[in-house]
């Protein structure tokens, strides 16, 4: 029978090397579904889960006061992409051509879709990620959490370490800001 | 209630956050008002376009794949940490008890050269009485003997000397229980 998550934390805490694997297997995909939506390439995704799990790992001690491992893990993760971001922001930009093909972003394409659909959702695709890698990475992390990852406004605040009228506030600038940049796409009729 | 006012609630209306009262006066008044509607309709239009937006799975095979890296960077490498720390304390300990080994010989070389310088003073002395015995020249005895200083030591003295060297060089025999416990044999369950 599979361990729940808190039987899990408490063995981990006491240094149980199974627990441990446990917990990366559960939560994984969670960080770097996260990240990968932040950072946009699977790369950076990919060095996002790495970093958190052994920072988790190296800072185990601290789980005895933690009440919810998934807000924690996913401030973890999301301080690392923010540092990642801002390291990114001082370099030159990769272009977004070179990334990753983008059609294996469009979760719609799992549906039917017509080659016409298909390109026209990687477009769009492409359009929203532009726009949010323009917003600061405080702005970008609270509308992915919030609007495309799907966490409460008070998860946010505690996965950003903030209070909840930052996220509030973070949240409507992140959206005008973006309504402003997508502005063509949001007034054409579908 | 002016339409600023209305605007404002128009996050938290699309989030369904808000009391059903305050809900149904948003309702009634994007109704009524094309500008709040058409704004209404591009944060539904944004929210929709987040909220489509998906990371791509990654390649078969990736998630075990990072799994392992993780826990080889963690449990593996801690367990590498651990088997050097033992390496490192040993030698130290080897290190220890090789000084307290020869601290010791010191001690014994000085002893035993004492013991040696102690039998030629009394040897000396032999000799002295012995040659004022006979009554001949006192230029003989002069020369041989040196009652207070010009290197001479009492035997006494010799023996208290030598006993103090042997009981300082012994402690750092002493000093690290875990130089005992090689010198006993005592490491091996280690």
């Amino acid at each position: 029978m599979k361990d729940s998550v808190p039987e899990l934390l408490k063995r981990f805490v006491r240094g149980d090397a199974e627990a441990f694997a446990g917990l990366v297997r559960q939560y994984q995909k969670k960080v770097y579904y996260v990240a990968y939506q932040m950072l946009g390439n699977h790369l950076d995704a990919d060095e996002v889960v790495q970093e958190t799990f052994v920072r988790i790992y190296r800072r185990r001690k601290e789980l005895t006061d933690v009440t919810n491992f998934t807000s924690f893990l996913v401030r973890v993760a999301t301080n690392y992409a923010i540092d990642l971001l801002r390291k990114q922001k001082g370099h030159s930009q990769i272009d977004d051509s070179t990334a990753l093909p983008g059609e294996t972003q469009i979760e719609l394409a799992r549906q039917v879709r017509t080659p016409r659909e298909k390109f026209r959702d990687k477009v769009v695709m492409e359009e929203i990620r532009r726009a949010l890698d323009t917003l600061p990475p405080r702005q970008r992390t609270t509308a992915l959490l919030h609007d495309v990852e799907g966490y409460s406004k008070a998860e946010v605040a505690e996965i950003l370490g903030c209070p909840e009228a930052t996220v509030r506030s973070n949240l409507h600038i992140a959206r005008k800001k973006l309504k402003a940049i997508l502005k063509k796409r949001l007034s054409a009729k579908e | 209630m002016t339409c600023q006012y209305f605007r404002s609630l128009l996050d938290d209306f699309v989030d369904r956050e808000l009391s059903p009262p305050i809900d149904d006066s948003v309702r009634a008044h994007v109704s009524a008002c094309s500008a709040c509607r058409a704004e209404l309709e591009e944060l539904t239009r944004l929210r929709k376009l987040l909220v489509g937006m998906s990371s791509p799975e990654p390649e078969p095979g990736y998630w075990q794949e990072a799994a392992d890296l993780i826990l080889a960077r963690t449990t593996e490498a801690e367990s590498i940490i651990d088997i050097t720390t033992q390496v490192e304390r040993s030698s130290r300990e080897r290190a220890s008890f090789y000084r307290s080994l020869v601290a010791v010989a010191a001690s014994l070389i000085v002893f035993f050269g004492s013991l040696v310088v102690g039998s030629l003073g009394d040897f000396r002395d032999r000799q002295h009485f012995a040659v004022s015995g006979k009554g001949e020249t006192v230029t003989l005895a002069v020369s041989t003997q040196t009652p207070s200083g010009g290197g001479y030591i009492a035997p006494d003295e010799q023996n208290l000397i030598a006993g103090t060297l042997l009981l300082v060089g012994t402690p750092g025999m002493f000093a690290s229980s875990s130089s005992m416990a090689i010198a006993l044999g005592m490491d091996q369950g280690r």
